[in-house]
C-alpha cells in the first residue's frame, strides 16, 4: 500500500466509467439497465481484483497446481496497492447501485461526481458515503460558521489524540508482542490483544473523527462511522456500532441482494456467513482477514440461534439489565478473539497465539517491551477513553472559553504524550 | 476580504509544500537557519544525537575550533580526500600542512564525483580514505564504489554517458516527481518546526518520555550510566554498523583484500601515498563493555597483509577517549579532529621532506 501520484489515473478510470454508467443506467430499462450495472461493477471490482487480489489469488492458485505437480503459467504482478482503493471503489459502486435502484438521480456534472468520489477528508479511509447524503451537499452553498468550526475542530483534535496518544502508544506493545510470539507468555498476549482492540479502534475512529470534523468545518455532514462499539452487549450490536458505513454498505448491497433474512433459515445463515467472509476479504488479500470475517459470521449465526433458544425456553430474564455488564464483557472477549487473526501475520500464528492465550496464568511474566509506568499509562488511557465515551461522548464547545481550553489541552497533550513514529493509519492499507 | 485571506492561506500552504518538496530549497533554508538567522535551528549546533532526541541533559554547544597550519611552509602536496560529511564541511586546505590543493569528495555522493584530467606530477599526490567505523563494513565490502568516485577525463566522459543512461527516468517517474519527495515529511517537519522557539517544548516531551517511560528517539541509545548518547545502530541490532555485531575471519580477509586492491588501483593511477583513516565509533572507545566488541579496527590495523597506510585514530584516542568525543554526537569532537589532523600533518611533514619537488 502506498501513495503514488500516478495511481490517480486508476481513480480517474473508475470515475469516468461510473459517471457515464450512471447516466446510461438512468436512461436504460430491463436487461440493458442490468447490463450497464454489471459492466460498471465489473470495472470497479476488476480494478480491486487486479491491484488487491491478483497476487493473492495467484499465490493460492500456484499452491494448488503445485499439489498436482503442475506448473503455473501466470506471472506475478509487481504492483503496489493504491492507498484507500477499497474505500473509494465501494463509494463509487454505491452510486451506480443506487442509480440502478432508482434511489438516486444520475449526476450530470462531471466535476461534482468526481468530487463525490474524491472528497478529500474521506477519500482514503472513509466513511464510505452514500450518494443521497453527499451529492446534494456539493450543490449547496457553504459559509464559514464559527459554531460549526468549533465542533468540527474539537472532533478533529480528539481524533488526533486517539491516533497519536492512544493507538500509537498501544501499538508499541502490540507490535513487539505479535512479532515475538515465541517468547511471549499467555498473559502478555492477552494484554497485547486487548491493547490491539483499542489500538485499531482509536486508529480508525480517530481517522473518522478527523475526516468528519474536517468536513464539518467546511460545512459538510458525513455519516457517523463508530458509536462506542466496545459497549455492545452482543456481536450483532457490535456490528451496528463498528465501521457503520461499511457494515451498512454490505447490508444494503450484498446481504439484501442475497435475500437477507427473508429466506429459509439455512440460506439465511449462509447469507450471513457470505457477507462476513466477503467483508473479511474486503479488508485484505490474506487468509487471516477471511478467517476474521468468517469467525464474525459464525458469531452472528450462533447469536441468532441463541436468541431463538432464549425465546423458545422463555428465558427473557437473560435480557435483564443485570446481565448488561457480563454480556458486554463476553462480547468484547469474542471480538478480541477474532482480532487475533486480523492482527496476526499468518493463520498459523493466529492459532499459536490463541493456544498460548488459552494456557495463560496470572503468574505469567508480562514482557511487552514496556517500562512499568508506560504499561500503567496505557491502562489509564483505555480507562480514560471508556469513561469519556460513556459520559462525555460529545465534547461541549458551545462556550468559546470551553472550546479554547479543551482544544488547547487536547492538542498539548497530543504533542506531549503522542508517539510520532510516522506510523500510518491501519485502515489506509485497505 | 474573506476571499483574500482564503487565497493567501492557499498560497502560503502551496509555498511551504513546494519548498519542502524541493531538497535544494530545504537544504539552503536549513543552512540559512544554521547561521542563527530567522530564530535559528534547534536541531543543529548541539551534536547530531541531541538533534534527534532533544534530551536536555545532553545539550552541549558543539564547537569547531581547529587550528590552521603554518602558512609559510612549502606547498608541495596535493591532497585528495574521500570523507564523511563531518570532515567534508569542517576542513579547508588551510588545515593541512604542505598542502597546495585540496580535493574533497563525500561518501554516498552518487551524483557527483571528483574528476581530473591527470594528476599534477610536480606535486606529491596523496589520497585519503576517511570513514567512520560504522560504515567500514558496507563501504569496503566491495571496492568498485571507491574506484568509481575519482575519474580521469577519458573515464569521466564514459561515466557521464553511463550516468545519463541510468538517469533516464520513466514517464511515470517524471510525472510524479514534482508532486512528492520521499522525504517530504521530514522536510516539512524541519521547515515548520526546527526553530529554537520550540526547543523547551521538545525538551519537555523528550525528558518526560525518557524519565517516565524510559523511551528515547528510536535512533538514539543512552548508555547505562546515562553519561553518553550513542547512535543506536552502532550499539544494537543485526547490522554491520553495530560494533558488537559478529565479524568472522572471512569478512576481515575480504575487507583487507578490497583495501589492498584499492591501494594498488590508485597507486597505478599515480598517487604517491594512500591512507586509510577509520574513525572509531564513540561506543568502541568509551564503552566497549556494553557488548562484545567485534574488534573491527584492531583486527584491520594489526593485519600483516594490509598494504595501505594507516592513520591510526584508534590508538590515538585509546588513552583518554571521552576527551575526543562529544556526549551528544556520533562523531569525534573538534579535539578529536585536531588530534587526527596533528597526526596526519606529522605524516605529511615527513612525506614533504622525504621527497621534495623543486618549485
Amino acid at each position: 500500500m502506498s501513495f503514488i501520484p500516478v495511481y490517480i489515473l486508476i481513480l480517474g478510470f473508475t470515475i469516468v466509467i461510473d459517471f457515464y454508467a450512471g447516466i446510461l443506467l438512468e436512461g436504460a430499462k430491463g436487461k440493458t439497465k442490468k447490463l450497464f450495472l454489471i459492466f460498471s461493477l465489473i470495472a470497479n471490482i476488476g480494478v480491486l481484483a487486479v491491484f488487491k487480489y491478483y497476487n493473492f489469488l495467484l499465490e493460492n492458485f500456484t499452491s494448488l497446481v503445485y499439489s498436482f505437480n503442475w506448473t503455473n503459467p501466470l506471472p506475478a504482478l509487481k504492483i503496489i496497492l493504491p492507498i484507500g482503493l477499497s474505500f473509494h471503489t465501494f463509494q463509487a459502486m454505491s452510486y451506480t447501485i443506487e442509480v440502478y435502484r432508482g434511489h438516486q438521480k444520475a449526476e450530470r456534472n462531471f466535476g461534482i461526481y468526481s468530487l463525490y468520489v474524491m472528497f478529500y477528508p474521506q477519500l482514503v479511509a472513509g466513511p464510505i458515503e452514500r450518494p443521497q447524503n453527499l451529492l446534494p451537499q456539493f450543490r449547496e452553498e457553504h459559509f464559514f460558521d464559527f459554531e460549526r468550526f468549533k465542533s468540527g475542530f474539537t472532533q478533529m483534535a480528539f481524533g488526533l489524540f486517539k491516533k497519536v496518544v492512544i493507538a500509537d502508544r498501544l501499538s508499541l506493545a502490540v507490535d513487539y508482542s505479535y512479532a515475538n510470539i515465541g517468547t511471549q507468555s499467555g498473559l502478555s498476549l492477552i494484554i497485547a490483544t486487548t491493547f490491539y482492540a483499542f489500538q485499531i479502534y482509536c486508529d480508525f475512529s480517530g481517522y473518522s473523527d478527523m475526516a468528519i470534523g474536517a468536513a464539518r468545518i467546511m460545512g459538510f455532514k458525513l455519516m457517523d462511522n463508530f458509536n462506542t462499539p466496545y459497549f455492545s452487549k452482543s456481536v450483532s450490536e457490535f456490528w451496528k456500532r463498528w465501521h457503520i458505513s461499511l457494515s451498512t454498505w454490505f447490508k444494503d448491497y450484498l446481504y439484501i441482494s442475497l435475500g437477507g433474512n427473508r429466506v429459509k433459515m439455512p440460506r439465511w445463515f449462509l447469507n450471513i456467513f457470505i457477507v462476513f467472509t466477503v467483508s473479511g476479504l474486503w479488508h485484505g488479500a490474506n487468509w487471516t482477514f477471511i478467517l476474521w470475517g468468517a469467525i464474525h459470521g459464525l458469531f452472528l449465526i450462533f447469536a441468532v440461534l441463541k436468541d431463538k433458544l432464549i425465546d423458545r425456553l422463555n428465558w427473557s430474564f437473560l435480557t435483564h439489565r443485570f446481565f448488561d455488564i457480563p454480556n458486554t464483557l463476553i462480547t468484547f472477549s469474542l471480538v478480541c478473539l477474532a482480532w487475533v487473526f486480523f492482527r496476526a501475520t499468518s493463520v498459523s500464528d493466529g492459532f499459536e497465539i490463541i493456544k498460548k492465550m488459552a494456557q495463560f496464568s496470572f503468574h505469567d511474566k508480562v514482557s511487552l517491551y514496556f517500562y512499568r509506568y508506560e504499561l500503567l499509562f496505557c491502562f489509564f488511557l483505555i480507562a480514560f477513553l471508556m469513561l469519556k465515551e460513556k459520559y462525555f461522548l460529545q465534547i461541549n464547545t458551545t462556550k468559546n472559553s470551553y472550546f479554547y481550553v479543551i482544544t488547547s489541552l487536547i492538542l498539548f497533550s497530543s504533542y506531549l504524550f503522542g508517539v510520532f513514529n510516522q506510523k500510518q493509519f491501519i485502515y489506509f492499507q485497505f | 476580504m474573506r476571499k483574500l485571506i482564503s487565497f493567501s492561506i492557499i498560497v502560503i500552504c502551496c509555498g511551504i509544500y513546494y519548498a519542502s518538496n524541493s531538497a535544494k530549497i530545504t537544504e539552503k533554508y536549513t543552512d540559512f537557519r544554521e547561521r542563527g538567522m530567522l530564530l535559528g535551528s534547534d536541531k543543529i549546533g548541539y551534536g547530531g544525537l541531541y538533534g534527534m532526541c532533544y534530551l536536555s541533559d545532553y545539550r552541549q554547544p558543539f564547537f569547531y575550533d581547529i587550528k590552521e597550519s603554518d602558512d609559510t611552509l612549502v606547498k608541495n602536496i596535493n591532497l585528495y580526500l574521500f570523507c564523511d560529511s563531518y570532515l567534508y564541511y569542517r576542513v579547508t586546505p588551510k588545515h593541512f600542512s604542505y598542502n597546495d590543493k585540496l580535493y574533497k569528495m563525500k561518501w554516498f555522493e552518487t551524483e557527483t564525483f571528483l574528476s581530473q584530467e591527470s594528476l599534477d606530477t610536480t606535486k606529491k599526490n596523496v589520497l585519503v580514505f576517511e570513514m567512520t567505523e560504522r560504515y567500514v563494513r558496507s563501504l569496503l565490502d566491495s571496492y568498485e564504489g571507491a574506484t568509481n568516485m575519482l575519474k580521469f577525463e577519458k573515464e569521466q566522459n564514459e561515466n557521464l554517458k553511463q550516468q545519463e543512461n541510468t538517469n533516464s527516468k520513466s514517464l511515470i517517474d517524471k510525472f510524479q516527481e514534482p508532486f512528492i519527495n520521499p522525504n517530504i515529511n521530514s522536510n516539512l517537519e524541519l521547515n515548520l518546526f526546527d526553530y529554537k522557539l520550540f526547543r523547551p517544548l521538545k525538551e519537555l516531551k523528550a525528558n518526560l518520555n525518557f524519565h517516565i517511560f524510559n523511551r528515547v528517539y528510536d535512533g538514539v541509545f543512552v548508555d547505562t550510566a546515562k553519561q553518553q548518547l550513542y547512535y543506536k545502530p552502532t550499539v544494537e541490532g543485526e547490522q554491520k554498523m553495530n560494533a558488537f555485531y559478529p565479524l568472522d575471519s572471512g569478512e576481515i580477509s575480504t575487507l583487507i583484500d578490497n583495501i589492498n586492491k584499492l591501494n594498488d588501483f590508485y597507486h597505478s593511477k599515480g598517487f604517491d601515498e594512500i591512507y586509510l583513516a577509520i574513525i572509531p565509533n564513540p561506543v568502541t572507545m568509551i564503552n566497549p563493555s556494553l557488548g562484545h566488541y567485534n574488534n573491527l579496527i584492531p583486527l584491520l590495523n594489526s593485519n600483516d597483509s594490509l598494504r595501505m597506510n594507516l592513520i591510526d585514530s584508534y590508538s590515538l584516542f585509546k588513552q583518554n577517549p571521552t576527551l575526543f568525543y562529544s556526549k551528544s554526537d556520533s562523531h569525534w569532537n573538534s579535539i578529536g579532529l585536531q588530534r587526527w589532523l596533528d597526526e596526519f600533518n606529522r605524516k605529511l611533514k615527513l612525506l614533504s621532506q622525504q621527497n621534495k619537488v623543486p618549485s
